[in-house]
């Protein structure tokens, strides 16, 4: 396993699209930075460490979407190109093939997560005004950041079982957002109409949970289901992913 | 005894109603280049992703190397080389990182593996410019370097040398033969371009429908195709005593009681029809025969569609 691991991170760290994604959202975050800096050199004064750090907690669904381009950056559309041959061809476990190229998208997703996340508080902390709260911004920041990792992580596991299921990336990202944003509104409309069941279970659908996750501050319990929901997920996406992938045909 | 390398029993794949691979029996020893002859969607391409996990074969056995089981015949693939449909690799990366990138993956010592089939397979000079502006060619070399990098012993080749230009397919053939004669790499190789087989195989298995129709030594493959002059005699035995006696030739066979081969005298058929009406033997042919792989197969399959 360890030899996959390293081979799929020599191949991710040499592509550009990982250094692209990466750019292109430091820049989007940039742009977030002058935006507020502006308003503060024109003297609003609403604007500090504080205020603008706690936007983080905001995008923690943002980071369940990057899901989609952390693996695809790994799977690396294995069906186009039909490289996966090369390796079932060797004698390269399925499992492994499975495991491996999901563990090294976690470990991408977390360090372009670091990478985000560092720049943005980075920012903030070197343009704005401190205050005594500084402390408190930055434990909800840290709350928010350790019950959003196992929904992440949950995502990131559907996301790969969608794209070792489906031939067409475009496809497996289609059926991965169905998933994990449209079953969500689903569930909705079936708590009204049919049992209020379906609302309890969109109750712990990743994206839900990340959307309520700043409104349970400092919760542990909120936090614990964080994480076991997130492992459930994560480990149901992964039995049913690498179940199916041990029969499919490969082109 | 030689080693068996590969044998497959009853190896069966179906597509819905469709056979693509019909209860096929594949014995391959070691050292042998097995030619696996058949048309475009034959079967031969689903006998070779069934032998390299591709696909689950709906019934029938795989063993490599002897291995029972398929937790053993999984070991033993890092044993072989493949080379299946077209050269597959990332795009975005040149041919050294793409077999590094294998080679990383699948734990072969040492960065030389690289540099040698890159080396072996002519492909030294592609600098950083990326797979996917390759040529085919390239490709395909590519795809040989990375059957190569583990120097296997069983190399499984499906038409290896499509889009290979006329010296990169000499260039491959003598590769192929040198690896089966220095290092004893058995070779299975696929293709719809008889004349190369022809130059390469020491044993071949003509496929159509899935259906193996036969399973021949070059040798004797050879020895059936061998030209000759086919004659229809009322009476095989006083025309083989006559061409004993009066042509001294015993380079002959008698098929049936009215036909015979010769293997002689092939430029001389006038002699040979002079001796046999003057003898008294009733001659009503004298056909000259002989086939080449291509009429060979032909024949096959002509002869199963006929049927």
């Amino acid at each position: 396993m360890r030899n996959y691991l390293t081979a799929e991170c020599f191949k991710v760290f040499r592509r550009k699209y990982l250094y692209v994604a990466l750019a292109i959202c430091l820049a989007l975050e940039g742009v977030l930075l002058w935006g507020y800096w502006s308003t503060y050199s024109w003297g609003n004064p609403q604007v500090s460490f504080y205020s603008t750090s706690m936007i983080v907690a905001l995008l923690l669904t943002f980071g369940m979407y990057a899901t989609f381009l952390t693996g695809d950056v790994v799977f690396s559309d294995q069906y186009k190109h039909t490289t996966l041959k090369n390796e079932v061809s060797y004698g390269l476990p399925r499992e492994r093939i499975y495991l491996g190229k999901l563990l090294v998208s976690l470990a991408v997703a977390v360090l372009a997560c670091a990478v985000l996340v560092g720049f943005y508080l980075a920012g903030c902390w070197l343009l704005f005004p401190h205050s005594g709260e500084d402390g408190q911004a930055l434990a909800a920041v840290g709350y928010c950041l350790a019950g959003a990792l196992p929904l992440w992580m949950a995502a990131q596991a559907v996301v790969m079982a969608c794209y070792f299921h489906v031939r067409s990336s475009t496809m497996g990202a289609f059926l991965g957002v169905a998933i994990l944003t449209v079953l969500p509104s689903v569930f909705q409309a079936f708590g009204i109409l049919f049992h209020p069941i379906f609302e309890t279970l969109r109750g712990f659908m990743p994206a839900v949970m990340l959307e309520d996750l700043r409104n349970h501050a400092f919760d542990g319990g909120y936090l614990a289901r964080c994480w076991i929901t997130g492992l459930v997920w994560f480990g149901a996406a992964t039995g049913i992913g690498m179940g199916l992938f041990q029969k499919k045909e490969i082109r | 005894m030689a080693e068996q390398v590969l044998t497959t029993r009853g190896l069966t794949k179906r597509y819905g109603h469709a056979l693509a691979a019909d209860h096929i029996n594949l014995d391959l020893e070691r050292g042998q280049i097995y030619g696996l002859v058949g048309r475009n969607g034959a079967g031969k391409t689903t006998i070779i992703r069934m032998i390299t996990a591709q696909t689950t074969p709906t019934e029938g056995d795989i063993s490599l190397f002897g291995a029972q089981g398929e937790r053993e015949n999984a070991r033993m693939r890092a044993r072989t080389g493949a080379m299946v449909e077209t050269p597959s690799f990332y795009p975005y990366l040149n041919a050294r990182q793409n077999l590094e990138y294998y080679r990383i993956q699948r734990g072969i010592p040492g960065r030389n593996a690289v540099d040698e089939a890159l080396e072996a397979a002519g492909l030294t000079d592609t600098g950083t410019k990326p797979f996917k502006h390759f040529s085919l060619g390239m490709k395909q070399r590519l795809g040989l370097a990375l059957a190569l990098m583990n120097r296997p012993d069983l190399l499984l080749l499906d038409e290896p040398i499509n889009g290979l230009d006329p010296e990169g397919i000499v260039e491959f053939r003598n590769l192929l033969l040198k690896l089966n004669r220095d290092r004893q790499t058995t070779i299975l190789i696929s293709s719809h371009i008889l004349s190369e087989l022809a130059n390469l195989a020491t044993c071949y298995g003509f496929i159509d429908h899935g259906v193996l129709l036969e399973q021949i030594s070059a040798a004797r493959l050879s020895e059936k195709c061998r030209a000759c002059l086919e004659l229809r005699v009322d009476d095989a035995a006083k025309a083989a005593r006559v061409l004993e006696e009066d042509l001294a030739t015993r380079d002959f066979e008698v098929l049936s009681p009215s036909v015979i081969r010769l293997y002689s005298h092939l430029d001389r058929p006038g002699e040979v029809t002079r001796a046999l009406v003057e003898a008294g033997v009733g001659l009503s042919a004298v056909e000259p025969q002989g086939a080449n792989l291509e009429d060979y197969f032909l024949g096959l399959i002509g002869g199963v569609h006929h049927a």
